[in-house]
């Protein structure tokens, strides 16, 4: 191993070892193919591990264009309801943890311009256009190709092997719909045993930019043709209620965005109060607990159903 | 496609450098052996404009007006045919200098900054410089182009000096690349772009984090982050200048080695001689000794304030903020204790308290070099020695980048060993073991690489 070879065979040796082992990581990745880009993709479950944004970023390039017909775009608050007890659609969850609409523009529009959707969920809550621009480099076109062998890559391994090993102890799960299935444990009991108090301060301002993306993006959506739904999500009552001017003018400006006949679920009204008044139902004042996910994803379904 | 000209890209690595280097070899065997010159001319100037045009016409108006500063100069022993008699050559080198520091000091405090023009400015001052002296003839116009748009050095150096250069161009004129050169190039080239993707671009995910959040630091993290820096700079910068010393090599062309293990310094002289070796040359052969020159009487204290000049114009040349004066400032400031000490105090430190002092010498002036405002520099520095900030708050910034902390270690490793990337080039044997060891170091920059991690160079925005 330490005697010399000839600079020649050392260059010839490099050069035909480095293309053969590319070769080979390529090829691995592109069969894997982790994010459902290069293959076939139709019928396969894929599950994001690592960096959520990222997946669903490069899901929306195939993987959800072929097997689903149905998004719903959101922030953390909506990013545990579960879209697949909407039964007469297929519809794929794009909520992203602490997403914004910049975020959800760059994902839905690749998924629009990729496939045919019927149905998009708008879920409307403040944060989404409190500030505008990506939060993390990674929705870029360069991770398409990063997908054939980068360091993400290699992290989503670690954490498909690290998840099959259960180092993460059924914290949370995600499935193949783009559901984050999740409860800190912690933080929901300190929340529900003593909620609040709560601010007096307005939550968030919107951003001009961002309202303006949203709007591009409805308007978006609606070319497509697809049949747009306004879902303003929970929040937990006594966080609302103090702020309920603030909500009401918030969800005024973004459901004038849409037409009459366009579908909005408010499930602020008072017809939800049973559910919005329980504290069992949160994680904190607006994320849901797995328990007030599985109500309301039911609630959204029934609605959803009905506009058929 | 084609993003600012640099090396860490594939790019350059897989398109540019092969076909440059194809062609370089093959004109190299031709019957006109100035072709090949030609074509390293073109493909400098095509490098150096990737992805912006629009600075071509910055290095080419400053090649040329250099050029021609030259020519009215003329060669030291005779008269010029350009230079009117009533004209000194003196008068032209004062005009050639004067013109290129308002022409560097234009672009870099009241415009946009095109890419290389502190390195290739002061490179053309040394060389305006250098013809006065008499240590060369005026070159030809090919001549000239050929050294200052050279693409290894152009946009981040080394600084060379043109006669050095331009003897070994002249020198290998008819030899084609030799696989010697090219097998210890490629060796040193892929030590660089680890250097670079892999550990500088790892320190700088937490850098980032911490310095877009100096108001919230704890002292621990001021650290880490302060320390992280003073690494990242290192290898960010070394990487580069081990890629263009490597791709020069591979061209049979030697130019000066730009860093020397400089975090194993005792003292922050000793730094100096082994920290951005080149502008510590210019900054030395033409600046400082100038100024002491320029001394009726040669003192110690004067020697001295010769020394915080020309640090301070070094801060200078970095940028025109509060910040980088500070930092050339810091460093005048330390290299005059450090002198003060050696010469007054005679007191022997022991080496490791010496290297203590220096390494946090040193970081002290980096946290001036990296922050956004004096205010935010100042904010780091108190946490740094705040012990109400004595916390753990901020260290879940390292678990969540937990992939970046094997690199990092890495690179803690690397500032001690024993031999660093010039010494293990100087020593290259081709082996099965260097072999498989470049290989490994190949296939990790190449994932980094193809990630969303990559940062640009350090030293492209000066």
């Amino acid at each position: 191993m330490t005697s010399s070879i000839s600079s020649k065979k050392w260059l010839v040796l490099v050069s035909v070892i480095l293309v053969c082992l590319t070769a080979s990581m390529v090829t691995a990745n592109y069969f894997i193919d982790c994010y459902g880009l290069f293959r076939d993709v139709e019928g396969r479950k894929l599950i994001p591990q690592d960096n959520f944004r990222l997946a669903k970023y490069l899901y929306s390039y195939n993987y959800i264009p072929v097997n689903y017909n149905g998004i719903l775009i959101g922030t953390s608050a909506s990013m545990n309801l579960d879209s697949s007890k909407i039964v007469n659609s297929n519809v794929y969850n794009l909520s992203v943890d602490g997403g914004n609409i910049s975020e959800q523009k760059l994902i839905t529009d690749i998924a629009l311009s990729k496939g045919q959707f019927k149905l998009v969920v708008f879920t409307n809550h403040p944060y989404m256009i409190k500030d505008f621009g990506p939060k993390t480099p990674y929705m870029t076109p360069r991770e398409y190709y990063g997908a054939l062998g980068n360091i993400q890559l290699l992290k989503e391994y670690f954490h498909w092997a690290a998840a099959r090993l259960n180092f993460y102890h059924n914290a949370y799960k995600v499935d193949e719909n783009g559901v984050f299935d999740y409860e800190y444990l912690s933080r929901m009991s300190e929340f529900q045993t003593n909620p609040g108090p709560f601010s007096q301060e307005p939550p968030y301002k919107s951003d001009e930019r961002a309202l303006d993306e949203y709007k591009q993006l409805v308007h978006a959506a609606r070319s497509h043709g697809a049949k747009l739904v306004v879902l303003i999500p929970p929040i937990y009552s006594e966080a609302y209620i103090p702020h309920k001017d603030y909500y009401d003018n918030y969800f005024k400006l973004i459901s004038e965005l849409f037409l009459p006949h366009e579908r909005i679920i408010n499930f602020n009204l008072p017809l939800y109060s049973k559910y919005t008044d329980d504290v069992s139902n949160f994680q904190d004042h607006i994320h849901l607990s797995r328990k007030g996910a599985e109500i309301f994803s039911l609630e959204l379904a029934s609605q959803v159903e009905s506009l058929h | 496609m084609f993003q600012q000209s640099s090396f860490n890209s594939f790019e350059f690595i897989f398109l540019f450098l092969p076909c440059f280097l194809i062609g370089f070899n093959l004109l190299k065997k031709s019957s006109n052996s100035h072709y090949s010159h030609y074509w390293l001319i073109i493909c400098s100037l095509f490098f150096y404009s990737w992805g912006n045009l629009s600075n071509l016409p910055i290095l080419l108006s400053s090649l040329v007006f250099n050029y021609i500063i030259a020519q009215f100069m003329g060669p030291f022993d005779t008269q010029s045919s350009l230079r009117p008699r009533n004209l000194s050559r003196k008068f032209f080198l004062i005009l050639g200098i004067v013109l290129n520091v308002l022409f560097l000091s234009y672009y870099k405090y009241f415009s946009y900054l095109p890419l290389g023009i502190s390195f290739f400015t002061i490179m053309q001052i040394m060389y305006l410089v250098d013809c006065y002296e008499g240590m060369l003839k005026p070159n030809t116009l090919r001549e000239h182009a050929l050294v200052v748009s050279f693409f290894p050095t152009v946009t981040m150096g080394p600084i060379l000096r043109v006669n050095n250069v331009l003897t070994q161009f002249r020198e290998t004129v008819n030899k084609g690349i030799s696989p010697e050169q090219l097998t210890a190039g490629i060796a040193l080239f892929s030590i660089g772009l680890f250097k670079k993707v892999v550990i500088a671009d790892s320190f700088s995910v937490i850098v980032d984090i911490g310095y877009a959040s100096v108001s919230t630091l704890s002292m621990i993290m001021a650290w880490v982050i302060s320390l992280s820096y003073t690494m990242q700079l290192y290898f960010d910068f070394s990487g580069y200048s081990d890629m263009a010393i490597a791709i020069a090599m591979a061209l049979g062309i030697k130019i000066p080695i730009n860093f020397n293990s400089p975090y194993k310094s005792k003292s922050l002289v000793e730094f100096w001689q082994r920290w951005h070796i080149s502008l510590t040359y210019f900054i030395t052969t033409y600046i400082y000794t100038p100024i002491v020159r320029s001394f009726k009487k040669i003192t110690f204290s004067k020697v001295m304030l010769a020394t915080l000049i020309a640090m301070t114009i070094m801060g200078v040349w970095h940028g025109s903020t509060i910040n980088f004066i500070i930092f050339g400032f810091l460093h005048g400031v330390g290299l005059i204790l450090n002198h003060y000490w050696q010469k007054k105090i005679k007191i022997k430190l022991p080496n490791f308290l010496a290297w203590v002092l220096t390494i946090i010498y040193i970081n002290f002036a980096f946290v001036f070099f990296r922050a956004d405002s004096f205010i935010d520099a100042i904010q780091v520095l108190t946490s740094m020695f705040n012990l109400n900030l004595l916390t753990y708050s901020g260290m879940d910034q390292l678990v969540a980048n937990k992939l970046t902390v094997p690199p990092m270690i890495i690179g803690i490793l690397l500032i001690f060993s024993k031999r660093n990337s010039n010494q293990i080039i100087k020593e290259f044997n081709p082996t099965l073991l260097n072999l498989i060891g470049f290989i490994i170091l190949t296939i990790i920059s190449m994932i980094y690489l193809n990630s969303n991690f990559t940062q640009e160079y350090i030293y492209n925005d000066f």
